[in-house]
């Protein structure tokens, strides 16, 4: 086997590995958006794959690329959903467990914010990161993420209104 | 209990933990876009520059043709702003199912996209998503359908997708903003999607609004992308796109088919069960429920 094939293994080992996780990931960050967050997911994986050696080089692989896949969704923000969907326009997969009541209502409302609150809410407290791994992971001041978690959080719970007593039921 | 930093995490796990994505397809289509990304990074400015002057021809031969086959409705070929119709007197929930009827299935909805394709216009496959019936609670949101057709014969390869939405207002969280109807149906949002090569949007005679746009794909700079869409009167929003690759074939459908497609009056959230039923005879056809 070459280097090439082996690296492509190696990639592949990883892709199916960490592409669950970060399309749940990729999917809280779209506001609920099952194309786009496969775009954003293939995206960042894409990237990855392209300078596989960087990411190996990485002392958490799992962050290098959930990293890029943060940054690359802040830089196409404004692509939003889009109609077209040249590589699968039909999901592939589909929800399975869950709760569809809090997840139309959550992440209708995560939707609503911008996409900049989104990342931050996503990191903090779906990502469980510190608040300065967050401030590095989008290359802002460890303040401003203080500010935004407690405003975004503030402006889910207007958004959620009443609905969000059935959510923390549990 | 309130929504706060403990809960919200939790509560985003059960929003998503049951997604379940096809891991194949995520490490397919990267390995894929990796790939092209990385010979991308190696080409030369001059190869780059040819597939611009190549991005410039096309734009000229889909605008002449987009011209050409007009249907007598003619606008110019740059971004304009459209009257988005009022929505403020529209339900704000589904209209209840009358009686004897259904919701427009998947499958019924790709045969509506099968029968305004072109004459001599093969298919090879069909798939198509739909809220999944059994879940009842769903009965409380706007309704849709999406579905793709891939071409055969000549054009293999090629695919053609609709997706049909009702209520497409309650999608307007804000009067002006990046979530109203109006940045939706503009050119300016089109454009910030980029690679875009040609857009318009217009009111129809009736009021209903019309965007059109062409655009080159992310993946590879010869897949062309269409797209036609609709919104209607009641809300109801219908769009049609095509993709194919212009080094193996030239466009399967002409700016006014894919119009057609979306300007037929078979697009309806409740039909005879007779409809959805004829639709059963499509095949192959592969469902996914949402």
């Amino acid at each position: 086997m070459g280097r090439g094939e082996e690296h492509l293994e190696e990639f592949r080992e990883f892709a199916a590995d960490a592409g669950p996780r970060l399309f749940r990931t990729a999917l809280l960050l779209t506001g609920g958006d099952w194309h786009e967050a496969e775009d954003l997911v293939q995206t960042a994986l894409g990237k990855a794959f392209a300078s596989w050696g960087r990411v190996q080089r990485a002392d958490n692989r799992d962050a290098y690329v959930r990293t890029v896949l943060v940054r690359t969704h802040l830089s196409l923000r404004r692509l939003r959903r889009s109609t077209e969907r040249p590589v699968a326009r039909v999901p592939e997969g589909a929800y399975g467990d869950g709760d569809p009541a809090l997840r139309i209502a959550l992440l209708d409302a995560l939707a609503q914010l911008s996409p900049k609150d989104r990342a931050v809410l996503v990191l903090r407290y779906w990502e469980d990161r510190s608040v300065e791994q967050t401030a590095r992971e989008l290359g802002v001041r460890a303040g401003t993420v203080r500010n935004r978690s407690m405003t975004a959080l503030g402006r889910l719970r207007v958004l959620l209104g009443g609905e969000r007593e059935s959510f923390t039921a549990y | 209990m309130r929504l706060d930093e403990d809960t919200l995490g939790e509560a985003m796990g059960r929003a998503v933990g049951g997604a379940r994505p096809s891991a194949q397809a995520l490490v397919e289509g990267a390995a894929r876009r990796g790939r092209r990304l990385r010979t991308r990074r190696r080409v030369t400015t001059g190869i780059a520059a040819c597939a611009a002057a190549g991005a410039v021809a096309g734009v000229s031969v889909w605008g002449a043709a987009q011209q050409a086959d007009d249907d007598g409705m003619r606008t110019p070929q740059r971004p304009t702003d459209v009257m988005i119709p009022d929505f403020s007197k529209a339900p704000r929930r589904p209209l209840p199912l009358p009686e004897g009827k259904e919701p427009l299935s998947a499958r019924a909805a790709a045969q509506i996209v099968k029968e305004a394709l072109p004459k001599g216009l093969t298919t090879s496959a069909h798939r198509g998503s739909s809220p999944d019936p059994k879940e009842k609670w769903r009965a409380r949101y706007p309704y849709g359908t999406e579905v793709q057709l891939s071409l055969g014969g000549r054009y293999a390869g090629a695919l053609v997708w609709s997706d049909f939405d009702t209520q497409f207002y309650l999608r307007q969280k804000d009067e002006s903003g990046p979530h109203s109807l109006g940045y939706w149906y503009s050119c300016k949002r089109v454009y910030e999607m980029g690679r875009v090569t040609s857009c318009r949007v217009r009111n129809l005679d009736d009021g209903s609004v019309m965007i059109e746009h062409t655009r080159r794909s992310a993946e590879s700079a010869k897949e062309v992308i269409h797209h036609a869409e609709t919104l209607r009167l009641d809300g109801t929003r219908i769009s049609a796109g095509m993709s194919y690759r212009e080094d193996r074939s030239g466009p399967p459908l002409s700016a006014a088919q894919l119009r057609r497609i979306v300007l037929g009056d078979r697009w309806q959230h409740y039909v005879d069960p007779g409809v959805n039923d004829r639709a059963k005879s499509l095949k192959p056809f592969r469902q996914r429920n949402w």
